[in-house]
């Protein structure tokens, strides 16, 4: 009885709709379902088209905060927060390793109070306050600020072009992911067939982990030495 | 140049060969502590170890004075070179250490940077790492007009005990000292057979000069070329649980080349600055029977050599052979065997009577470098062993591996396949070539 419900979808399709009556919002639950989606589609960037993809997680992490916060103000404090971390980080490479020589994790909290203080700042600006009050919690910007302390560490060890590449493909895969899981017609079609969604996802994976030919970028990189 | 069947791309690598490195083997590959222990042990000359730190005690209790410059601070499981320090020597003062571009540093800054290493500031994702002080090899000095800063390396990928590819990469301004090709080093392709450059890389793109002295990369001779493929086939040996294994080398002047990396997921741009596929390479020697480490360089020099014919003949002009040509083969010191040998463009190896081997003593173990099965005309499995072979034709000495097949029923003893043809031009004349052809020409040849 429990493996034929399993295999029909049914039993997913109950336990969407008790977790519904317990009082989860419908959205969340479309969320857990498009997450293993856009780290998909991510992957196939990955071993299809040979984007570099620094993980999975920042993106999608971004994404989600964007969907709470809604685009456009999302968008912005991100990229104002962003600029500010990489103004940070130049400021405590020139005066704390130089002078008073503080140790890399401390160097890292002293990081991480800059961003705070950041926010602090965009608070008086007023902008904050307008955008805790109308869509969202403290959590939320304090998760963007981890987030943008990881991306900035990780981009320390690249070269420029890297780093840049970096970014831009953070903001692409970010903008997917809001794209994929605000998506109103998707949503609704992982909540109606949950069963076939799951099975799709894995084939999708599947085909594309077993993929062993020439990613679309190698085909430029060694294009000098075929005749 | 390549066929894209022939190179080799990320999934391939990742699916086919990396799964060949277990992971005991990366554990002893990851850690340069620990590839100094092995290659050690194996008889392989490493930079000598001066201290290890996993505390600040150590790091504090150690005899900094007792250093006399020349050495290299690192941290065990760096990636691309982050977080090295090269000290030059002594400072005027005690306690003061002068770096590589001279600029002054003091004990005290040491002890800094091996605590951002002990943090985990150059490992991957922040896991805290030990430290180690090395010997710093200095730069071998053709290399001098060839480096802006830093130490070039020779990286060699084994696969099968056999050397199949090797590039020489030389640290440029941009890649601020460091012999990575992702920062902007170039990279230049290596003959195997000889250890002469070829073409020269940077970011995937073809260079042919070095931009701050204006030096030509190719053709640049490496010192101690049999020792490298000698070592890196050892080393392999040593670590038999890395299967596909890049191996980096310094070359000292005075120690000759010495390991200072292996990496167990070799990059693949190799395959741009050689201009050659390592898809056909690895599975050109893979199961091949390796007998000694001496062997498997064998193998590679004579499987992976480059033509440069077109180049000798730019300079010689062009060299006319006819389908029957005299030729000389070599069968020991300053000895060699007069035969008439045949011209073929349609094989592709060279083949050579066995009858004749066995007379002229080419057939001992030491000069076969593998066997290879075939279907006869007949259906049935044969063996044919393939044996190394120099012979002088046309004015040029070809040194290459020839089959060794049963020609007695045939005019000439020794046929000439294209891969040994590349550089000449073939005349086809004479048009019949039979025995009574042969035996003209030789009586021509006496004078009679």
């Amino acid at each position: 009885m429990f493996f034929e419900s399993f295999f029909t979808g049914q039993f997913f399709r109950e336990a969407i709709a008790k977790a519904i009556e317990a009082g989860i919002p419908v959205s969340s639950l479309a969320y857990l379902l498009l997450l293993p989606l856009l780290t998909s589609m991510i992957a196939a960037a990955r071993h299809l088209f040979g984007l570099t993809t620094y993980g999975t997680f920042i993106p999608a992490i971004i994404s989600l905060i964007w969907l709470k916060l809604g685009l456009m103000p999302g968008f912005f404090l991100t990229v104002i927060l962003f600029f500010w971390a990489r103004f940070s980080q130049w400021l405590i490479k020139k005066t704390m390793i130089r002078r008073f020589k503080i140790d890399y994790l401390p160097r890292m909290a002293i990081f991480l109070l800059f961003l705070s203080l950041g926010l602090l700042v965009f608070s008086l600006a007023g902008y904050l306050n307008w955008l805790l009050a109308e869509q969202a919690n403290i959590f939320i910007l304090l998760v963007l600020v981890l987030v943008i302390q990881n991306l900035i560490e990780i981009q320390i060890t690249l070269t420029a072009k890297e780093a840049r590449s970096l970014v831009l493909e953070t903001a692409f895969f970010a903008l997917l992911g809001y794209g994929l899981l605000g998506w109103g017609f998707l949503q609704n079609f992982v909540l109606a067939w949950p069963g076939l969604s799951i099975i799709l996802i894995l084939v999708f994976n599947i085909v594309v982990g077993r993929y062993v030919g020439f990613r679309l970028l190698e085909r430029y990189r060694f294009r000098s030495i075929i005749d | 140049m390549a066929k894209w069947r022939d190179v080799l791309n990320i999934n391939a690598r990742n699916r086919l060969f990396l799964i060949l490195n277990s992971k005991k083997g990366r554990r002893i590959a990851n850690s340069k502590i620990l590839t100094k222990k092995v290659m050690k042990k194996a008889g392989i000359p490493v930079p000598r170890l001066y201290a290890v730190f996993k505390t600040r005690e150590q790091v504090n209790q150690f005899a900094w004075e007792k250093l006399k410059g020349n050495f290299v601070i690192k941290p065990t499981r760096g990636y691309a070179g982050e977080g090295i320090l090269m000290i030059r020597k002594r400072g005027k003062w005690a306690g003061e250490w002068l770096l590589m571009d001279g600029s002054k540093v003091s004990t005290a800054d040491l002890k800094f940077h091996i605590g951002d290493i002990f943090a985990g500031r150059y490992s991957l994702k922040d896991l805290p790492d030990k430290a180690f002080i090395e010997e710093r090899i200095k730069i071998h000095p053709i290399f001098k007009k060839y480096v802006y800063q830093g130490t070039p390396d020779i990286r060699v990928i084994v696969f099968n005990n056999i050397p199949v590819m090797a590039m020489l990469r030389l640290p440029t301004a941009e890649s601020k000292g460091r012999a990575n090709l992702h920062q902007g080093a170039i990279g230049a392709g290596i003959d195997l057979a000889t250890g002469i450059t070829t073409y020269g890389v940077r970011h995937n793109r073809a260079v042919k000069y070095i931009p701050h002295s204006g030096r030509k990369i190719n053709g640049l001779k490496l010192p101690f070329w049999d020792e490298v493929l000698l070592f890196s086939v050892k080393a392999q040996e040593a670590v038999p649980r890395l299967g596909y294994l890049g191996i980096d080398f310094f070359l000292s002047q005075e120690k000759g080349p010495v390991i200072v990396e292996l990496n167990a997921k070799p990059g693949l741009s190799i395959q741009i600055c050689n201009r050659d596929g390592l898809f056909r390479r690895l599975t050109r020697v893979q199961g091949l029977e390796v007998r000694s480490p001496e062997h498997g360089v064998r193998i590679a020099k004579n499987l992976f050599a480059e033509r440069f014919a077109d180049r000798v003949m730019a300079e010689k002009g062009i060299k006319t052979l006819k389908v029957l040509e005299p030729a000389k083969i070599k069968i020991g010191k300053k000895k060699w065997h007069e035969v008439f040998a045949k011209i073929d463009t349609g094989a592709f190896r060279s083949s050579i009577d066995r009858q004749l081997v066995a007379e002229l003593g080419l057939s001992v173990k030491k000069n076969v470098l593998y066997s290879r099965h075939y279907r006869s005309s007949m259906g049935k499995r044969r063996e044919r062993k393939i044996i190394e072979l120099t012979f002088r034709i046309g004015g040029r000495r070809i040194k290459t591996a020839v089959n060794v097949v049963d020609r007695s029923h045939l005019s000439t003893p020794l046929l000439i396949g294209r891969r040994d043809l590349a550089g000449f031009l073939i005349k086809p004349e004479p048009i019949t070539t039979g025995k009574s052809e042969v035996k003209s020409l030789q009586m021509e040849k006496r004078g009679e």
